[in-house]
């Protein structure tokens, strides 16, 4: 469960995910496993949880003094066997504190098999989503000299259109808000390499998505919109993307070991870490990011403490003014909440208040690079953390850091309140399985949300349980209700609480505010679709199977089928489309495991490849028609009951629900844009 | 497979901790290499190239950062960690919780925790005091302090000497490791005088850990000092120490009841009961402590013997105490009396573990640097990694950090070591034997690039380490310090020698080979399973298509008579291994009352043994009488397979023996 839940380019995450868990299931059956380092659903679903720890250690509630050598004891103990725990080759963690850089540290290996150790002011990590930060800055420096204005169409800035689907155009102000409403999409938000990068009107003119929700309604974290914003930064700026990050960011900032530019400057190439899945691994190549105002930069740690600096002193660094004070605090200040007294979404940053103290912040996730950004904004301090590996992918390592170092500074100890009175009954009303919003829906990616169901429990004492809310070992937290609609963690501080759309559904809203999640309807229910596709994968297997073991055993006792020649065929048309079924869903799960293994896999090229499995799939389509009319004549043949009525029935049944399954979920969709 | 390492009762990496290894279960024991720090930022605070030094507030920021992350990663409920240095404590700290549900914080004054195998340092230091006093002679056979003998079985006494270096030579046994009620709890001269073990290795010759044995010298003490054991701990070193909070005594007298911590699985389950560990007093695992009291007793013998203003040993004996007495091979660590060498990062150190099923613990001695350590965890937790062991390599990573030796590329033939081991802390001749071949076998084999990998030995992460050869059949840690070290004995059998010194690994042939056991059992089963599962089906099928068998009447009997035999042979097979799964998660299981049952396994083992001889010539007449086609000459030739194969297993595994002690 690696979690971090917003990412970045938690397309890949999500795609990842979701390609490894639709290939486990449909192959294995198993509708729970989870890859060892990503939760199929994580990315996507996944909440982030605190950590804190069960010991009277934060109750004592003892603040310790921050001071560099304190930090560094602590972080020692911390982090040198985590790292080594979880298969993480390196890591670079920076504070910043009262406009200056406080504590920088490097750990591991940036390099394992030549053994170079991380540099916190020499090695280059990716951060990921992280880099959306500088993509907004830039947007509120260009709305700063009236070029931009946060609440016009943005077709207004756009040499394409984005069509009217709602009435409501969208807005620079809602793409910063990660509330434009448009569907998921992964398609070549990373390419395999250099030369698969195009330019940026290129890929937001290719992958524009299905808008699905009125903008400023439901926050659904968008990586396109991301790369729309910096591409109408590019065309008001009239300066190349990256150019202008560097003449107006990084360049200000003395950033000199930082860049969006992919591949990278010559210069820096030999400062970059290598990315890893785990560290006992071979290290990966460079992830190149198509939509590079979304994620495409490469920082040092140090770097980042400058760009931390700026935003904590009101746009402020050294001699330079990157923001005005008023744009800086309009830029951190709550533009959409899901739910009053919940975190919100400032312009780009999102709220994540802990511990009693307002703090904004972002998180990033390439493949590879996973790290978090946070500003404590009433104590001066910003914290940045990068991983250069994945990991085992069990627990989630910079929450756990960064929840530490919150909960020794900054102790806290959630104020008691009253378990409602109704808890039980509404335990019990909010049950159930939720959809996250940012998801595919129109794409043949529908199908990943199958597995992506966060799903509500209650028990007896009128407590819920989030499937995706787990403390570090695992163990999901139990949450009771603390006001109306409203649960926390028992003795912690997450809370989930729901609310209704329009129409009267439930939402699940978590302090994770870039989505929320929506009551699955109930033919997208996973409680019954999970075990529906297990049992026809599970009939047509044994169809396929008994298929020449009947033969063999007929031909031991010397006995034929007794078919007319018509009859034959039919049989053998039916079985032929049970081939054809179970060919589909393992093709389309090898395909999407492919995916999750390279995620350069997620491109045009490979379309044609798709299309031969949807072909398969529309043939297993086809053959459901000689699927019941096989059954029909069955019924309508003279015999025991037993003899074939039965079998011919479960296959006909079996064929039925697959073109139902296939149908939900979008699996045989014409469009190829996902 | 936690249900395996459930079973570490007292014991540290011993027996138990080995089949944990063996089976999923790493307890790895060092982490990846990895460079302490990285570098520091010109503008910001300047990370110290230089080593920390231990002070109080450093190792308390450290381990803050450590323990809390561990406990909640590995589901863990509460830790106590005592660090002592230069007589005084450095820092004492509890972790977590001593009661999860009441949310009872541990303290390290106030905190009892049970640190199992580490009780038997006391009594080793009780063995100790009476050498120095004359009454005790560590060369003399052991039979002159008891009341009953210990055969001569290799024509050579057992001395203190052995027991304590656990070079006695016994073999490994479980029988009445744990019971569920104090009154089934014998005393220690009962059972000393009904649970000896067999010697299967002469004495001073091959370490292998004993519990048995440290109860024995725990029954000397009380002997010779004509005290009871723990009356006699009771005055000659918690008094002398004032460990007020400390005791054998089992159930816990009344003042110290409230202050025991309870005992976790994990942390998000519910506690377990107190664990009675027999005997009573148990000298091999018994002690209730709190970190505070270990700290005191950790001064002592970082003083050689010298606490403020008393003394529980003499300097010299103190010395010898600790001065290696036993060792396979200089490079690598030995035995001292009772402690055992874990020397690491340049430093002599000496320690000792401890588990009972929940309670994990570890002591450590850096006897040239006046520092001493101890760590409790009250739960055993997800069981992924040794969180002690990380959390000590840890801690002496960054006080006394060292670079891995320089990689000597040396070319050394080591087909010649590949294979799977057994180790020596075993049961040989026991009913359990066949648990160990199947289970425990660490595996050795060779990388494409020249190193080796041992499947049990694993970093932190999971990984198995690679281990590259330095010359001399010595293989160095890929990155790390740790040696492994590989003589063949007198007979020529390969034996692997690692840095715990506690027990050696001896490289088995094709009939005790793991894989070849793991075939054997996989075959009959599946053979034997699938006769009668198929039974009914054919019957089905051959109705379907009126297509009766046509046998005769004593073609019908040996027919039937093959189908019994496997069933039976089937259920015997299943049954010993559902006792010895639930056996492992409750060990308590393995006492006296499990006997009667054990006999009636056993008979239906001989039936099954019978049954298997029939049922080759059963198979053979009947393949004789039928039409031979290919399919039945197949299954015949299986079924006749599988016959032998289980006659084999049967009978190697030493299952069906008039012995019951095991």
């Amino acid at each position: 469960m690696s979690s971090l839940p917003i990412g970045t380019k938690r397309n890949s995450c999500l795609v990842r995910g979701c390609a490894f868990s639709v290939l486990v299931v449909l192959l294995f059956g198993s509708a729970s496993a989870q890859t060892p380092k990503t939760n199929p659903l994580a990315p996507k679903s996944e909440i982030r949880t605190q950590t804190a720890s069960p010991g009277p250690e934060q109750k004592g509630k003892l603040a310790h003094d921050l001071t560099p050598s304190d930090l560094e004891a602590f972080l020692d103990g911390m982090v040198p066997l985590q790292i080594a725990r979880e298969d993480i080759a390196g890591a670079v963690i920076t504070v910043v504190k009262d406009g200056k850089p406080f504590f920088a540290k490097g750990y591991g290996y940036s390099n394992v098999e030549k053994r170079i150790p991380v540099s916190p002011d020499k090695t280059l990590f990716r951060p990921g989503s992280i880099s959306k930060l500088f993509n907004w800055t830039g947007i509120m420096q260009q709305v700063e000299l009236g070029k931009l204005d946060l609440d016009r169409d943005v077709n207004d800035y756009l040499d394409f259109k984005i069509p009217a689907t709602f009435s409501k155009p969208i807005t620079l102000r809602d793409i910063m808000t990660h509330t434009p409403g448009f569907e998921e999409t992964v398609q070549e938000l990373f390419v395999p390499a250099a030369a698969n990068l195009t330019p940026l009107d290129q890929y937001v003119k290719a992958h524009l998505p299905v808008r699905i929700y009125p903008p400023f309604t439901t926050p659904a974290y968008s990586n396109y919109a991301t790369t729309v914003a910096g591409y109408i930064l590019q065309r008001v700026s009239g300066e190349p993307f990256d150019s202008y990050i560097e003449h107006h960011i990084f360049q200000p900032l003395e950033m000199s070991h930082s860049t969006t530019r992919q591949p990278l400057p010559e210069a820096l190439q030999p400062l970059m870490s290598n990315g890893y899945d785990v560290a006992s691994e071979p290290a990966k190549s460079f992830e190149f990011v198509e939509a590079v105002p979304a994620g495409s930069s490469s920082v040092t740690g140090a770097d980042m403490q400058h760009f931390m600096i700026a935003h904590l002193q009101d746009g402020h660094y050294g001699g330079t003014q990157i923001l005005r004070p008023e744009t800086t605090q309009m830029m951190h200040t709550r533009q959409f909440s899901n739910l009053p007294g919940m975190n919100g979404m400032c312009l780009g940053f999102y709220e994540e208040t802990r511990n009693g103290h307002r703090i904004i912040g972002h998180a990033g996730d390439t493949d590879y690079f996973h790290s978090d950004l946070h500003l404590i904004l009433d104590a001066g301090i910003g914290f940045f953390i990068s991983y250069n590996s994945a990991g085992k992918g069990e627990t989630r390592a910079r929450e756990t850091v960064w929840h530490a170092f919150l909960d020794r500074y900054f102790p806290y100890d959630p104020p008691p309140m009253a378990v409602q009175p109704t808890a039980a009954a509404d335990a019990r009303l909010v049950s159930g399985r939720y959809l996250i919003s940012r998801r595919a829906e129109t794409t043949i990616l529908k199908v990943s949300n199958v597995l992506g169901e966060t799903k509500v429990s209650s028990d007896s004492d009128g407590r819920i349980t989030v499937d995706s809310i787990k403390d570090p070992s695992g163990q999901p937290k139990k949450l009771e209700e603390i006001a109306p609609l409203m649960f926390r963690a028992v003795h912690e501080q997450d809370r989930v609480g729901f609310k209704r759309d329009r129409t009267g559904e439930l939402v699940l809203v978590t302090d994770f505010p870039v989505f929320v999640f929506q009551r699955s309807p109930w033919s997208q229910d996973s409680a019954w679709n999970v075990p529906l596709i297990l049992c026809v994968m599970g009939v047509l297997l044994l169809t396929l199977l008994l298929w020449p073991v009947g033969a063999l055993i007929r031909r031991h006792y010397g006995k034929t089928l007794n078919l007319t020649p018509q009859q034959r065929r039919l049989r053998l048309i039916v079985r032929l489309a049970c081939l054809f079924d179970l060919l589909f869903l393992c093709g389309l799960a090898v395909f999407f495991s492919m995916a999750e293994k390279n995620i350069g896999v997620l491109n045009p090229r490979f379309n044609p490849l798709l299309r031969i499995i949807q072909l398969v799939g529309w043939l297993g389509v086809l053959g459901t028609l000689a699927a019941v009319y096989n059954a029909f004549l069955s019924w309508r043949e003279q015999g025991h009951w037993f003899s074939s009525k039965p079998g011919d029935s479960l296959i006909a049944l079996a064929c039925v629900a697959f073109v139902w399954f296939v149908y939900t979920w979008n699996m045989l969709h014409w469009s190829l844009r996902y | 497979m936690m249900t395996i390492t459930a079973m570490c009762s007292r014991c540290f990496s011993a027996i138990f901790c080995l089949l944990a290894l063996a089976c999923l279960s790493a307890w790895p024991q060092v982490p990846k290499p990895k460079p302490t720090t990285g570098t520091s930022n010109p503008s910001a605070h300047s990370a110290q190239s230089t080593t920390p030094e231990i002070t109080t507030s450093d190792v308390e920021a450290f381990l803050d950062g450590l323990v809390p992350m561990q406990l909640q990663r590995d589901d863990i409920a509460g830790a106590v960690i005592v660090v002592v240095k230069d007589g005084k404590v450095l820092v004492s700290k509890g972790y977590g919780y001593a009661d999860v549900k009441k949310r009872t914080p541990v303290a390290p004054d106030a905190t009892l925790f049970r640190p199992g195998s580490i009780s038997k340092t006391f009594t080793w230091t009780a063995v100790m005091r009476l050498q120095e006093q004359g009454k005790l002679d560590f060369d003399r056979d052991i039979n002159d302090y008891l009341d009953f003998q210990v055969p001569h079985t290799f024509g050579r006494p057992v001395t203190l000497r052995n027991l304590m270096t656990h070079t006695a030579g016994f073999e490994e046994v479980i029988k009445d490791l744990a019971v569920d009620r104090a009154d089934d709890l014998p005393s220690l001269q009962a059972f000393i005088k009904t649970h000896e073990p067999k010697q299967i290795y002469a004495p001073g010759t091959i370490p292998a850990y004993s519990n048995y044995g440290a109860d024995l010298a725990g029954y000397i003490v009380q002997r010779v000092s004509g005290l009871p054991f723990e009356q006699y701990v009771q005055q000659n070193i918690f008094g002398p120490l004032e460990m007020t909070r400390a005791t054998f005594v089992q159930p816990l007298p009344d003042p110290l009841k409230p202050m025991m911590s309870n005992g976790y699985s994990v942390a998000s389950e519910d506690a377990k009961p107190f664990e009675l560990v027999p005997p009573e007093p148990a000298p091999d695992g018994s002690l209730s402590v709190t970190g505070e009291n270990m700290a005191r007793f950790m001064i002592a013998h970082l003083q050689n013997g010298r606490y403020g203003d008393t003394r529980i040993l003499r300097q010299q004996t103190a010395e010898m105490m600790h001065a290696r007495q036993f060792g396979m091979d200089p490079a690598i660590n030995g035995m001292a009396f009772g402690f055992y060498e874990e020397s690491r990062n340049g430093l002599r150190i000496i320690g000792h573990g401890g588990d009972l099923n929940y309670f994990h613990s570890d002591m450590h001695l850096v006897l040239d640097k006046g520092l001493g350590f101890f760590v409790s965890y009250n739960s055993t937790g997800k069981g992924e990694l040794d969180p002690r062991t990380a959390l000590w390599q840890e801690f002496l990573n960054r006080y006394f950090p060292v670079s891995p030796p320089a990689e000597v590329a040396e070319k050394q033939p080591i087909g010649s070591v590949a294979g799977k081991y057994l180790s020596s802390r075993r049961a040989q001749t026991t009913i359990m034997k066949s648990l160990w071949l199947v289970l425990a076998e660490p595996s050795v084999s060779q990388a494409a690039d020249g190193t080796i990998q041992v499947d049990t030995m694993k970093d932190f992460a999971g990984q198995p380490k690679h281990w590259r050869p330095i010359g001399g059949m010595k293989f160095r840690e890929v990155g790390g310090q740790e040696l492994l070290v590989f003589k063949p004995d007198a007979s020529g059998r390969m034996q692997m020698f690692s840095e715990d010194p506690i027990e050696i690994f001896q490289r088995v042939s094709w009939n005790e080979n793991k894989t070849v056991w793991s075939i054997a059992l996989g075959f009959v089963t599946v053979v034997f399973a699938l006769t009668l599962v198929l039974w009914p089906v054919a019957a089905l099928l051959r109705r379907h298509y009126k297509h009766p068998l046509t046998l005769n009447r004593l073609q019908r009997m040996l027919r039937l008579l093959v189908k019994l035999a496997c069933a039976v042979d089937l259920v015997a097979l299943v049954t010993f291994a559902a006792i010895l799964i639930y056996g492992f998660s409750n060990l308590s299981l393995f006492s006296e009352r499990l006997d009667p049952w054990l006999r009636c396994l056993q008979v239906l083992f001989l039936i099954g043994l019978v049954g298997s001889v029939a049922m080759v010539y059963a198979c053979f007449r009947l393949w004789q009488s039928s039409s031979r086609g290919i399919w039945m000459t197949i299954y015949s030739a299986s079924l006749v397979l599988a016959s032998f194969l289980n006659i084999w297993i049967v009978l190697s595994s030493r299952i069906v023996q008039t012995s019951l002690q095991y």
